[in-house]
């Protein structure tokens, strides 16, 4: 039996948030990587690093806000981790809900294809032959997943691996369970 | 609803937060920080072992919605004085309520989740507070003074 | 089929996306004004990372301000039909600011603005939600300085853009003696 995960994610979005415009969020965004890029003086690689340990600070935190307000417990599989991620996740901070696909035989593998990105609209490249192949733009979801995930005691190795800002066909985040932390899920649970 | 005192501790059953809520009317009366530290470890401890030696056969078979991790360990602990509830998030952050009696354990239960929602938004967006540290925000500590009035 | 885009259609994301994000922005920003000063060999890294750094978060507010005015005067345009508001004098575009900038961006409005008549306005607001969640384990004081240290300088650069883009050049400060209320200084040639 599928839970309605659809529903609850645009319940919690429309009741328990406060909402603001998208467009200054991406704007702020789209700041703070123009002068990460300067200050690193276009070397994309360290932009990268810092975008995903940012992502992983916020991650960290932001995960008891996901917690509290929809008191969900520990998923069964990963394939239930994987749904609710991009049906309420991805829905309650984003207000966008990404596709799940690619789901391996092993169960510990899957991709997230997201339709349209909030941090990346109206935004182009640099034209440096550089910007294309190695910014990835929106590389603080990469280290906020990676966080949050983490303080579930998943340890998931999160990535891009394509992005519509690239040229390629669609923005895809690809992420494999290594391994549950076995020894820091807290005693008590069933 | 009288809640009487409230504690927070982190996943290592550190206390980062402890809180008398009226003390004198109450008559609670105040521990050094040490013994404080001491009791929560203890909590923590045992909260442990009794998940440990719950048996199988007594593990929940619903799903709960109240988002109260907290299944087989140390959940509940009934004097003639009180009552004292204990909630667990995910993330290993557990929530430990004194309550007067009559206080039912729903009404105590949506208490800790309320503040479970008040943690994530004054401790949690607070640039100053790292992870697992006591928490000394005065933010924090008024809305939860304003919720244990409110309940 | 024409393409239809809608721009005022749903385009809202959780406000703690930008809580996040800007919380995230003052902690990099004093590693990446570090890296700054080894990029250009500055001796004295103290004195000017505490320098710089405003300038950096300052220069993300300044790059949004600059775009945000015909985002918003689009919004305003098709919310209510009614025409664009008069920029004739620079206190109408001070009003603009505290009335329709601060309600989009902070989702409340400046409670107070005084002027000279000479250039110099001062722009109030009474519970500036950028920074309410601080709370420093140090005690009010050290709130205070931290404040003013990294968190202020982003709405101060918005203003200043904002003004840029309207051919204004000012100066832009801001001072908190009782939190959260914030109070904008900005001088202007005109």
């Amino acid at each position: 039996m599928s839970k309605p995960y659809k529903l609850i994610g645009e319940d919690v979005y429309k009741n328990r948030t406060e909402k603001i415009n998208s467009e200054l969020f991406t704007l702020t965004y789209g700041s703070v990587v123009a002068q990460l890029c300067r200050d690193y003086n276009n070397d994309y690689k360290k932009v990268n690093e810092q975008l995903e340990s940012m992502g992983y600070n916020i991650g960290i935190r932001l995960i008891e806000e996901f917690l509290a307000k929809t008191n969900f417990g520990r998923c069964i599989n990963f394939k239930e981790t994987a749904e609710i991620i991009s049906k309420v996740g991805f829905k309650m901070f984003l207000n966008t809900t990404p596709t799940v696909d690619n789901f391996s035989a092993d169960g510990k593998q899957f991709n997230l294809i997201l339709e349209d990105n909030p941090l990346a609209e109206f935004v182009e490249l640099p034209d440096d032959n550089k910007a294309v192949k190695e910014l990835w733009y929106s590389n603080v979801l990469v280290g906020v997943l990676k966080g949050a995930l983490q303080m579930v005691q998943l340890d998931v190795d999160v990535s891009f691996v394509k992005d519509i800002l690239r040229g390629d066909p669609s923005t895809e985040i690809k992420l494999r369970l290594n391994k549950i932390l076995k020894d820091e899920i807290p005693a008590g649970e069933d | 609803m009288k809640v009487l005192s409230l504690y927070l501790l982190n996943k290592s059953g550190g206390l980062i937060y402890q809180r008398d809520f009226n003390p004198e009317s109450n008559g609670i009366n105040k521990l050094s920080s040490n013994d404080y530290l001491i009791t929560a470890g203890t909590l923590h401890s045992i909260h442990a072992i009794v998940a440990g030696l719950t048996p199988p056969v007594l593990y929940p078979i619903q799903e709960n919605q109240t988002g109260n991790q907290n299944q087989t360990g140390l959940f509940q602990v009934e004097t003639e004085k009180f009552n004292l509830f204990i909630y667990q998030t995910l993330t290993g952050l557990k929530i430990i309520s004194i309550v007067q009696k009559g206080v039912s354990q729903e009404t105590a239960t949506r208490f800790m989740a309320n503040v479970h929602s008040i943690y994530s938004d004054y401790v949690m967006k607070n640039p100053f507070y790292t992870l697992d540290m006591p928490i000394k925000c005065q933010l924090f500590s008024n809305k939860v003074l304003l919720l244990s009035e409110a309940s | 089929m024409p393409l239809e885009y809608d721009l005022l259609a749903d385009n809202t994301i959780n406000k703690s996306c930008l809580e996040y994000l800007l919380i995230e922005t003052a902690s990099i920003s004093h590693e990446a004004t570090v890296q700054v000063c080894d990029n250009e060999n500055v001796r004295d890294h103290e004195q000017a990372t505490a320098s710089a750094e405003g300038n950096l978060t300052e220069e993300i507010g300044y790059n949004i301000g600059l775009k945000l005015v015909d985002y918003l005067l689009y919004l305003q345009k098709g919310k209510n039909g009614t025409g664009t508001p008069k920029f004739d004098q620079v206190v109408n575009i001070m009003k603009f600011v505290c009335k329709n900038v601060w309600e989009s961006l902070f989702g409340r409005q400046i409670d107070n603005l005084r002027t000279n008549h000479r250039g110099t306005y001062v722009l109030v607001d009474r519970s500036f939600t950028m920074i309410s969640r601080l709370d420093s384990p140090l005690g009010v004081q050290d709130t205070l300085n931290q404040t003013r240290k990294h968190y202020l300088w982003y709405p101060c650069g918005i203003i200043r853009g904002l003004l840029e883009s309207l051919d204004i050049d000012s100066t832009v400060q801001a001072e908190v003696t009782e939190f959260p209320s914030v109070s904008f200084h900005i001088q202007t040639s005109k």
